[in-house]
C-alpha cells in the first residue's frame, strides 16, 4: 500500500500557539493546517490523507468539545488531540469518553504531543486501510446474485452443504456449484478468509 | 221495615169513599169539611206566630209555639179528604201519630203552665198599681228638681273658686317657670364651666354643693347636702394640710379660700381641682359664710406637664448631641445653653463659656472683619445664616467649621437670641478618609473572593503564551540539530518566544497584586436577596452618579447553588459597570435596571444601563482578560464574572442592539431541581 503523507490540524484561536506549532511540526517533518475557529475548520477543504486533528477546547464561538461532536455526527473519522489552557477533570473525562486520543494541559511536554499525534495518525491509517478494504468487500459483495447472498452467511455460519440443501429446499450439488462461485467472486483463498470477509461486512449468519 | 213496605206499597185496602158508597152528597160533605178544617186549622199557627212575633213581651211564648205545632199537626185533617180517594191508612195513621205526640205533649205543658198562668196579673189589679207609680213618681220628680236647684247654686260657687284657683295656679306656674329658666340657665352656665358651686355655712357648719361640684367629685347629686368633714376626706392624703391651712386663712376676716389639690374619687380616679372661695361675715365682723366655686383642672395639669417633659426630652436630645455643637446665645450673642458637641467640638465647659460672648470663637482675622457681629446681623435679617470658615477651640487650636446661626423669636415676634449649630469639617473629612479607605479595603476583599476563579483564568492566559514559547523553543532546536539549520526559521522562532515571554510577564506583574484565594462555599441562593444586598451597597454611588434605578424581580425566583460572595461580586461589577457607562450620558435619564426572570430550569438576571452601549469593535473583546476601556480598569470585572457564572454552569453574555440603548448583560444559571 503506497504511503499518503499525514496532515495534523490545528484548531486554535491562539495565533502564536498555531505558528509554534506548525513550526514545532514541521521540525519532525509532519505537514500542519492551522485554523483560528471551529468553524474555519468545518468550512475548509481538507486533504484526503491520513491525520489526526489538535483542538484547543476553548474556542470562540463553537468549542472544542462542540466540534469533536460535529465531527462525531458527520461521521468524519479523524482522531482528536486537545490541548486546553486549563483543564479540569469533568472536561477531561467528556473529551476522553467522546473518543479522543489524548488531553493535553498547556504547556505540554513536546514528547508527549509528538506521541499522542503519531498515535492519531497510526489510527486514522488504520482506519483509512480498514475503510478501503471493506470499500472493495463490498464491491465484491454486490457482485453476488440473491442466491449466492442467501448462502454466503450460511457457509461462513458452519453449515454442510446437506444442511443448506434441506433449508433452501435445493440439491446438495447445486448448493455446492454456489458455494463456489462465493468463493470465486468474493476472492476467498479458503473458508477461514470468507469468514474474515463476512465479519468485516457484518454479516449474520442467520 | 214492614211499615216502611207497607207505606210504599199499593195499598191493599179500600179508600174511604167506599164507606160513603161513593154517595155524591156524602162524600161531599166529608171531603169538604175536611178541607175547611184544615185550612183553618193551618192557617192559626201562621196567625200565632204572627201574633207572637210582634208581642216579643208576652210572657210563656214558647207555649204558643206549641201551640202552634200542635195546630198544625191538626191539619191532619187534609189526610181525611186524601184517604176517601186513596186507602193509605198507614200514612195517615202515621201522621196522625205524630198529632197525637204533638197533642199530649203540649196538653202536658200547658197543665203545668197553669199555676204560672193563675199568677199572671190581671189588668184591673195593673191598672192600680201603675196609678200609684205615677203619683209616687211625681213626688219625686218634685224632690228631684229641687235638688238639682240646690247643686246648681253650688257648682257656680265652686266653679268661682276653682276659677280663682285655676288663675292663681297660673300665675304660680309662671313664676315657677321664670325661676327655672334662672336655674336652667345658671346650671347651664356652670356645666359650660365646668364649676362647681359650694355654699359653707359655718354656724351649723354645713356645706351646699351644685350637682356640677358633686359630679365632679364622682358623687351623686342627689347628696346635695355635704359636711365638711368628709369633704376632708376625699382631698388626697398628701394635699390635706393644704387645703386646711387655705381654709384657715380663707376664714380671717376678709379672707379668700385659694386651693388647688388632689381628689381621690371613690371610682378610683385621681383629678387636680382648684377652688376659690370668698367669705361673709356678719354684722359683727363674724365669718358667718363661705361661697366658691371650684374646677377640675386635670387636663390643664397633665398638659402642662406633658409640655414640661417633651421640653425635658427636647432639650436632653440638644444636650446629648455629640457630633454637633449646639448652643444658643442671647440677642447680644452671649452664650446661654451648651451641649456635649459643643463641650467636646469647641473644648468649653458649659460653666465656662455660658455668660461669655461668642466671638471668643472667632480667629483673629474674623474678629479685625468683624464677621461676629456681622453673622449676627445676618441671621436676625433674614432668619437664618450659614458660613464656613476656621474656629478657634478652647487650647487656641483652629478647626474648619461649618456654623449655621438660626434667629429665635417670641410670640409676638420679638428676638430672644440665636441658636448656633457648628458642625467640626475636620472631622467630616477624617470620616469620608474612613469611608474611602473602606471602600477600598472592600474593593481589595471582593477580589481576593473572585481570585478563586481568577486562578483559571490567569492559568489559561498564561499557559497560551508559555506553550507557543515551549513550541518554538522545541522546534528551535531541532532545526538547530539538523544538517542544514534555517536560520531565518530559527530567528522568526526566537522572536516569537520574546514577545511570549513579555506577554506572560506583564501579565503575571498583574497578577501579582491580587490576593489568596478564599474557599468558596455554594448554597441555595435567593437570587433577589443577593440583589438587594448588593443593592444596599450603590444607593451612595446611584446618586453621586445622579443614577435611577428601576428593579424587577420574578416574585418567586427558583433557587440557584451559588456562593454568595462570588455572585454578589458578578452582580457588583456589572452593576458598577453600568453605572460606569453613564457617566458621560447627558442627553437621556441615567436608569440602570436590573430584572430577574425565571424560565424553564433556569434563573435569568439582566443588568442594563441606558448609556452608549457597547462599541462592536470591543464586542468580541469585552470578556477578554485585562481588556478594558476605562481608564483606570483592570479588565478583570467581566472575565471574572463570566468564570464565576461559567464555573456555576451558567452563561453571561452582553448585548448591544441599537434597539435597547446601552448595554445589557446578561447571566443564566440553573435552577436546583
Amino acid at each position: 500500500m503506497n504511503e499518503i503523507p499525514p496532515v495534523v490540524f490545528v484548531v486554535d484561536d491562539e495565533a502564536a500557539v498555531c505558528i509554534s506549532l506548525k513550526r514545532l511540526l514541521r521540525s519532525v517533518g509532519l505537514e500542519a493546517q492551522t485554523y483560528p475557529s471551529a468553524q474555519e475548520f468545518l468550512r475548509s477543504e481538507r486533504p484526503d490523507a491520513p491525520g489526526c486533528l489538535v483542538l484547543d477546547v476553548r474556542l470562540p464561538g463553537l468549542s472544542g468539545l462542540d466540534l469533536q461532536q460535529e465531527l462525531r455526527a458527520a461521521k468524519i473519522n479523524l482522531p482528536v488531540i486537545f490541548v486546553t489552557g486549563h483543564g479540569d477533570i469533568p472536561m477531561s473525562v467528556r473529551a476522553m469518553k467522546a473518543g479522543a486520543v489524548e488531553f493535553l494541559t498547556k504547556p505540554f511536554r513536546e514528547q508527549d504531543l509528538l506521541e499522542a499525534i503519531q498515535r492519531g495518525i497510526e489510527l486514522s491509517r488504520i482506519t483509512r486501510q480498514n475503510n478501503a478494504e471493506i470499500r472493495t468487500l463490498q464491491r465484491r459483495y454486490a457482485s453476488l446474485t440473491p442466491r449466492e447472498r442467501e448462502i454466503f452467511p450460511r457457509v461462513t455460519g458452519g453449515l454442510l452443504n446437506k444442511q443448506i440443501a434441506a433449508q433452501l429446499g435445493a440439491s446438495e450439488k447445486t448448493i455446492k456449484v454456489h458455494r463456489g462461485q462465493v468463493m470465486q467472486k468474493m476472492k476467498a483463498e479458503s473458508l477461514a478468509h470468507l469468514i474474515q470477509m463476512a465479519e468485516k461486512l457484518r454479516l449474520s449468519s442467520n | 221495615m214492614q211499615f216502611l213496605r207497607d207505606l210504599s206499597s199499593p195499598s191493599p185496602y179500600m179508600p174511604h169513599g167506599y164507606c160513603f158508597l161513593w154517595n155524591r152528597g156524602l162524600t161531599s160533605l166529608h171531603v169538604t169539611s175536611d178541607l175547611l178544617i184544615a185550612l183553618s186549622y193551618l192557617s192559626i199557627p201562621f196567625t200565632l206566630i204572627y201574633f207572637v212575633r210582634k208581642r216579643r213581651d208576652l210572657p210563656f211564648h214558647w207555649m204558643f209555639v206549641c201551640f202552634a205545632m200542635f195546630i198544625l199537626a191538626c191539619a191532619t185533617h187534609a189526610m181525611e179528604v186524601w184517604t176517601v180517594w186513596h186507602a193509605d191508612y198507614w200514612l195517615s195513621g202515621s201522621v196522625k201519630a205524630i198529632t197525637a205526640f204533638a197533642s199530649v205533649l203540649t196538653a202536658i205543658l200547658l197543665v203545668k203552665l197553669v199555676p204560672h198562668a193563675l199568677a199572671l196579673p190581671s189588668p184591673a189589679a195593673l191598672r192600680l198599681e201603675i196609678a200609684e207609680r205615677r203619683r209616687a213618681e211625681d213626688a219625686l220628680n218634685l224632690a228631684k228638681m229641687e235638688l238639682e236647684l240646690r247643686v246648681n247654686e253650688r257648682t257656680a260657687g265652686l266653679k268661682r273658686v276653682n276659677e280663682d284657683l285655676l288663675g292663681e295656679i297660673e300665675r304660680r306656674k309662671q313664676l315657677e317657670q321664670t325661676l327655672k329658666n334662672s336655674e336652667e340657665q345658671l346650671r347651664l352656665a356652670q356645666e359650660a364651666s365646668g364649676l362647681g358651686v359650694w355654699d359653707w355655712d359655718l354656724r351649723d357648719d354645713r356645706t351646699v354643693w351644685s350637682a356640677q361640684h358633686f359630679r365632679m367629685f364622682g358623687l351623686e347629686p342627689s347628696l346635695r347636702r355635704f359636711d365638711k368633714l368628709s369633704l376632708v376626706t376625699l382631698v388626697h392624703r398628701e394635699d390635706r394640710s393644704d387645703v386646711r391651712l387655705a381654709m384657715r386663712e380663707a376664714l380671717r376676716p376678709g379672707g379668700t379660700f385659694n386651693a388647688e389639690y388632689r381628689i381621690q374619687r371613690q371610682d378610683g380616679q385621681l383629678r387636680w381641682v382648684m377652688s376659690r372661695g370668698q367669705t361673709h361675715c356678719d354684722s359683727t365682723g363674724q365669718p358667718v359664710r363661705m361661697i366658691g366655686v371650684t374646677l377640675d383642672v386635670t387636663e390643664r395639669r397633665q398638659t402642662a406637664e406633658e409640655l414640661r417633659r417633651s421640653e425635658e426630652r427636647f432639650r436632653l436630645l440638644i444636650e446629648g448631641i455629640a457630633d454637633y455643637a449646639i448652643f444658643s446665645l442671647d440677642p447680644a450673642g452671649f452664650v446661654t445653653s451648651w451641649n456635649i458637641g459643643a463641650e467636646r467640638i469647641k473644648g468649653y465647659k458649659a460653666q465656662e463659656i455660658i455668660g461669655q460672648h461668642f466671638s471668643c470663637f472667632y480667629t483673629d482675622e474674623d474678629l479685625r472683619k468683624g464677621a461676629p457681629a456681622m453673622a449676627l446681623r445676618k441671621a436676625a435679617a433674614e432668619g437664618r445664616f450659614e458660613n464656613e470658615g476656621w474656629r478657634l477651640r478652647r487650647d487656641g487650636s483652629r478647626f474648619r467649621a461649618n456654623a449655621i446661626l438660626t434667629s429665635l423669636h417670641d410670640q409676638q415676634g420679638e428676638l430672644i437670641g440665636f441658636a448656633k449649630v457648628t458642625r467640626d469639617l475636620t472631622e467630616n473629612r477624617r470620616a469620608e478618609e474612613a469611608v474611602q479607605a473602606a471602600h477600598a479595603e472592600l474593593a481589595r476583599v471582593a477580589r481576593a473572593t473572585t481570585l478563586g476563579e481568577l486562578t483559571a483564568s490567569i492559568a489559561h492566559e498564561i499557559n497560551q503564551p508559555l506553550a507557543a514559547i515551549i513550541n518554538n523553543a522545541n522546534a528551535s532546536i531541532r532545526i538547530l540539530a539538523g544538517s542544514t539549520p534555517d536560520m531565518a526559521e530559527v530567528r522568526q522562532a526566537v522572536t516569537e518566544i520574546a514577545e511570549a515571554g513579555t506577554r506572560t510577564g506583564e501579565i503575571v506583574s498583574r497578577v501579582r497584586g491580587l490576593l489568596k484565594k478564599s474557599a468558596p462555599e455554594r448554597h441555595p441562593l435567593d437570587i433577589n436577596q443577593v440583589i438587594r444586598e448588593v443593592l444596599a451597597l450603590i444607593p451612595n454611588e446611584l446618586e453621586k452618579q445622579h443614577v435611577s434605578l428601576e428593579v424587577e424581580l420574578v416574585p418567586t425566583p427558583p433557587r440557584v447553588l451559588m456562593d454568595r460572595v462570588q455572585l454578589q461580586q458578578v452582580l457588583l461589577n456589572l452593576i458598577m459597570n453600568g453605572i460606569e457607562a453613564m457617566n458621560v450620558t447627558f442627553d437621556r435619564p441615567r436608569v440602570l435596571m436590573i430584572r430577574s426572570d425565571a424560565r424553564d430550569s433556569e434563573l435569568e438576571v439582566m443588568v442594563k444601563d441606558s448609556g452608549s452601549g457597547l462599541d462592536p469593535r470591543h464586542l468580541p473583546h469585552i470578556f477578554d482578560m485585562f481588556f478594558t476601556t476605562k481608564k483606570s480598569g483592570m479588565g478583570m470585572g467581566l472575565p471574572i464574572s463570566r468564570s464565576i457564572i461559567e464555573a456555576h454552569s451558567g452563561r453571561l453574555w452582553a448585548n448591544s442592539d441599537r434597539a435597547i440603548q446601552g448595554a445589557a448583560f446578561h447571566f443564566s444559571l440553573p435552577a436546583i431541581a
